[in-house]
């Protein structure tokens, strides 16, 4: 009961302290009084019983110290007042804090937003329903990436006499034209599943029905699901359920819609239910994968054992129906799907970690000598009374206030570098739809736990060290303690590293961006800016409308005599391959050479044109025609070589009249050369041009290919009137991706110029690290050394030399980092060829690289004469004088 | 534990419990005056002491502490302590030095 009293009295006395002050000071006030007055009665003067009773008392403010530090809401005042000297000395010293503050959030912001992308990736990588029981079933002895491979009866045999799956269904990816009466068809990429396929994820549609049993069945109505973006930018997000369509050429019902950002597995947008007719149920087309739901407490090593054990049986049934190499097998789906992406992140966050590490290094040596320039004042308050823990707690709340700052700014930093990471995943890399990047709760706390976490850790060891005090030696005039050796070799590592790291990572960023700018000059005989490209899928499939070549040929043909007619088209032209976008291989067998298995042929490279595609693409003819509508057919089997070709099998000779064949996939007929053209590269790790030859499209029929459209004006232009026409001739065949020739050979460049830009960034920050922290090596030295840089000034010294006092530890620290940099940066480059990053070396390696070793000298140079040139522009009286 | 007793019969004020226990030490255990502030309040937040102003001897004001029952019972509780552990000591301390020690 007293203690509840107790307790009250805490509250009553914190909530308002004046009081509680004003009654102590009384209570205090009293007692000397009366002591006092009991040396008077017992005979002193009035100043001797006064003097007495303060003696006898003890130190008052000391004493009321102590009763204030017991005080309910204590911490919160010293807090509070820590928390206002931090900030005033913030603001007095605006070029230290914005220094730190810039550093340290460019870090966090970095960290942040790689965190982003990594725990989606790592932490969190199935974001669907017992995504931990879900597996892929695959056979991974036929495709290296481990998808499908499986046929429908096989698929069927799993499902009934599997012990270990709760459910299993399976789909196909394909890529389909959806068509209606209303637009242009559209390609899309489209899954064929079982009907309950989405039924074992547990995602209802958002509109309409799921697949049911009967839309699997022989004969059943053709339905379709759409996904959500097709719903909104094709149809607008009316209600399409019920409406009719076309897939792939045949008469569809949408049944339903799917929800937003429903991708899967990866990047699909149509769904239609896998029908077992007719080849479908084959077991000899292998092109399903199996989704699988593991019952509880089944393994995969299990899963596969059971699996294995329905091959054996299967083999033994249908002998020579089955590959008896074949391993099938199930994975968990990031296995499955995420195999590449996981170790580049984990490599990614592992390099923004360390360049968060050397930030905070970094400010520590900042903040270190920061407070050694403090002493005399963190002396003073020991002397008058603060404790050890005291004063580390104020310098911690300016290094927690710094960092806090910091934080708000590498807030900002990751909301902008998750923006960039979504359009970067949008653009290049295959991953599953369900991996998002965005600012979610978890990384919002990932961001308070670094935030908080450095400026802990950045504050500690100056806060330590800067309140190691003696007294004594502080307080004595003129004396300023320095940073022991050790912690000069630190620095001085500190140094060496900061710059190293940048300059390797300025290496890579350079080379990447050159190299991807070198792409520009590629191939430069070919106009590529005035080619509109586009890409034409023909329903090719057994069954379709172009199952066979006649059709396609009528097509191809038909097509490329209309888009010659455009106006504003110079030349138009289809083929297999745009130039610089690979090709086709071969083994070849050049006609009067001694023949040859075709296992250890001279392969070649080719690309299925029509007519006019060398003109359309600028390959001047060097000998003889190029191909004509007439040729290809039988009897007319001709072909086009370049002079890479000519020089090498036929060399010194014209190659017009010579024949050769291809070998592959099966010996063709002799091909008859009628031209020989000019080289250029099939792709861009090519350093020169190989030998390549052009087929006739009459002779090798495909059911996709380009179109290629040369326009004297903007390319891009011809867009709509070529989606136009290709509709007229076949309202189910769709043109997609129509774009001008770079923007095709854009793609080539995604690697190099993400990559390029991330370490960019990278180095950027690796940079403002290394400048601000040689600039506060510098500035520190000097300010220890006033009084010397004064003295040798007054002796005679002139500034140069003196400067060169100053600077030679730092800038010979520098030079070091920069050169270790470069040794290692050519290292880091060549690896990064290797991994793929790019494709060549630029010629001009070596000149970039030396140019930002430059640059970065030229930084550090910079950043360090700052305060060596205001240190001696110090009148020698003014260094001279006391502190 | 000294605080206690000495306001167990009347209540006092500060410069009374400093007198009185210098008094009844017979000047022995002189401690600095200052430091009786702290243990007061503290005393006072534990319930073991109450306060309030009254008129001192030459009437002034002054802030007067007396003892709680829960006081009481802390000071028989350290008293009891304090004997057990005194007695203890005593006994250490009497003992008939061992051969050779």
């Amino acid at each position: 009961m007293s203690a509840l009293k107790g307790w009250l009295l805490r509250l009553r006395r914190a909530a308002n302290p004046k009081a509680f002050e004003e009654q102590m000071a009384a209570e205090i006030q009293q007692h000397l009084e009366m002591e006092a007055a009991a040396h008077r009665a017992a005979g002193e003067t009035d100043l001797q019983a006064r003097r007495a009773a303060a003696v006898d008392f003890g130190p008052v403010e000391a004493y009321k110290e102590e009763v204030r530090d017991r005080r309910l809401g204590r911490c919160l005042t010293e807090l509070r007042q820590d928390a206002g000297y931090a900030l005033r000395l913030m603001r007095r010293n605006p070029g230290f804090s914005a220094a730190v503050i810039a550093t340290i959030g460019l870090a966090i912001g970095l960290n942040t937003a790689i965190f982003a992308a990594v725990s989606p990736i790592l932490l969190r990588p199935v974001d669907l329903p017992n995504g931990d029981r879900l597996v892929t079933v695959a056979d991974i002895s036929f495709h290296r990436t481990g998808r499908g491979a499986i046929s429908w009866p096989n698929f069927v045999a799993y499902r009934d006499r599997n012990q270990v799956f709760e459910r299993i269904e399976a789909g196909e990816s394909e890529s389909a034209s959806l068509g209606d009466n209303e637009q242009p068809t559209g390609q899309y990429n489209l899954m064929r599943i079982s009907p309950g396929l989405f039924d074992l994820i547990q995602i209802p549609p958002i509109l309409g029905r799921p697949f049911n049993a009967t839309d699997g069945q022989t004969g059943a109505e053709a339905v379709v699901l759409i996904g959500y973006h097709v719903w909104q930018s094709r149809y607008g997000g009316a209600d399409v359920v019920g409406r009719a369509v076309r897939v792939n050429g045949i008469p569809t019902t949408i049944v339903g819609v799917m929800p937003p950002r429903f991708k899967f597995p990866t990047d699909r947008d149509l769904w239609i239910p896998y029908v077992p007719t007719g080849e479908f149920a084959q077991r000899s087309l292998r092109e399903l994968t199996a989704f699988a739901l593991l019952k509880p407490g089944i393994t995969e090593a299990q899963a596969n054992q059971d699996l294995a054990r329905i091959n054996r049986e299967l083999i033994s049934e249908f002998p020579g129906e089955l590959d008896p190499k074949m391993v099938v097998l199930a994975r968990n789906l990031p296995a499955a799907y995420l195999r590449d992406a996981r170790p580049r992140t984990i490599l990614l966050f592992m390099a923004v970690g360390l360049v968060l590490a050397v930030a905070c290094a970094n400010i520590s040596n900042l903040m270190l000598s920061h407070g050694l320039a403090r002493q005399r004042e963190i002396s003073m308050r020991a002397a008058l009374g603060a404790s050890r823990g005291r004063l580390v707690r104020q310098l911690l709340m300016e290094s927690v206030l710094l960092g806090l700052a910091g934080g708000v700014l590498g807030f900002a930093l990751a909301l902008l570098g998750v923006r960039g990471l979504e359009l970067l995943a949008a653009t290049g890399a295959e991953l599953p739809y369900w991996i998002r990047f965005e600012i979610n709760f978890g990384v919002l706390l990932y961001l308070t736990l670094i935030t908080l976490l450095c400026s802990v850790i950045f504050g500690l060891l100056p806060a330590w060290r800067s309140t190691r005090i003696d007294l004594n030696a502080v307080l004595k005039i003129g004396a300023s303690p320095g940073a022991t050796a050790r912690e000069s070799r630190l620095v001085g590592a500190l140094t060496v590293l900061q710059f190293a790291f940048s300059v390797t990572l300025l290496s890579g960023a350079v080379i990447l961006w050159r190299s991807s700018q070198e792409i520009d000059k590629f191939n430069p005989m070919i106009p590529a800016a005035q080619i509109l490209t586009g890409s034409v899928q023909l329903l090719n499939k057994p069954g379709q409308a172009y199952a066979s070549a006649e059709p396609r040929r009528q097509f191809a043909s038909e097509l490329q005599a209309q888009l010659q007619a455009l106006p504003g088209v110079t030349f138009a032209a289809i083929g297999a391959h745009l130039p610089g976008l690979g090709a086709r291989s071969s083994p070849v067998e050049i006609e009067g050479t001694a023949a040859v298995p075709a296992g250890q042929a001279p392969r070649v490279s080719y690309i299925i044109q029509g007519p006019q595609y060398l003109e359309t693409v600028g390959l001047g003819m060097r000998a003889g025609r190029p191909i004509s509508a007439t040729d290809g057919g039988p009897g007319k089997e001709v072909a086009v070589v370049t002079a890479a070709f000519s020089r090498r099998y036929w060399p010194g000779e014209s190659p017009i009249g010579k024949r050769f064949r291809l070998l592959a996939p099966r010996p063709g007929p002799w091909l008859e050369v009628v031209g020989e053209c000019a080289d250029f590269l099939e792709n861009p790790t090519l350093v020169a041009p190989a030998p390549m030859v052009f087929i006739p499209y009459e002779h090798a029929a495909v059911g996709q290919f380009y179109v290629l459209l040369r326009t004297e004006g903007d390319p891009a232009g011809l867009a709509p009137a070529v989606r136009e026409l290709v509709a007229k001739l076949d309202a189910d065949v769709a043109v997609s991706l129509l774009r001008p020739l770079p923007a095709a050979l854009d793609e080539l460049r995604w690697s190099s110029r993400t990559f390029g830009m991330v370490f960019l960034i990278f180095a950027g920050a690796g940079l403002l690290t290394s400048a601000v922290g040689i600039y506060a090596t510098v500035a520190s030295a000097i300010s220890r050394r006033t009084r010397e840089i004064g003295i040798r000034l007054v002796l005679g010294a002139s500034v140069r030399q003196v400067m060169r006092l100053v600077l030679s530890r730092s800038l010979s620290q520098m030079f070091i980092g920069v050169t270790l940099g470069l040794l290692v940066g050519w290292k880091f480059v060549q690896l990064l060829g290797r991994i793929g990053l790019y494709f060549q070396l630029p010629s001009t390696a070596v000149p970039l690289m030396l140019g930002l070793a430059l640059f970065t000298i030229t930084i550090g140079l910079v950043a360090s004469f700052g305060p060596a040139r205001r240190a001696t522009r110090v009148p020698p009286t003014e260094a001279l004088r006391v502190e | 534990m000294l605080i206690l007793k000495a306001v167990q019969g009347a209540p006092m004020h500060g410069y009374g419990i400093s007198v009185r226990i210098r008094q009844i030490s017979r000047d022995v255990l002189q401690i600095e005056q200052g430091s009786l502030y702290p243990a007061l309040y503290r005393l006072e937040e534990q319930g073991w002491i109450e306060s309030e102003w009254g008129a001192s001897e030459n009437n002034r004001k002054a802030k007067f502490y007396s003892i709680t029952r829960t006081g009481r019972r802390q000071l028989e509780t350290e008293q009891a302590n304090w004997a057990r552990v005194s007695t203890a000591i005593n006994l250490v301390m009497d003992a008939e030095p061992e051969a050779g020690s």
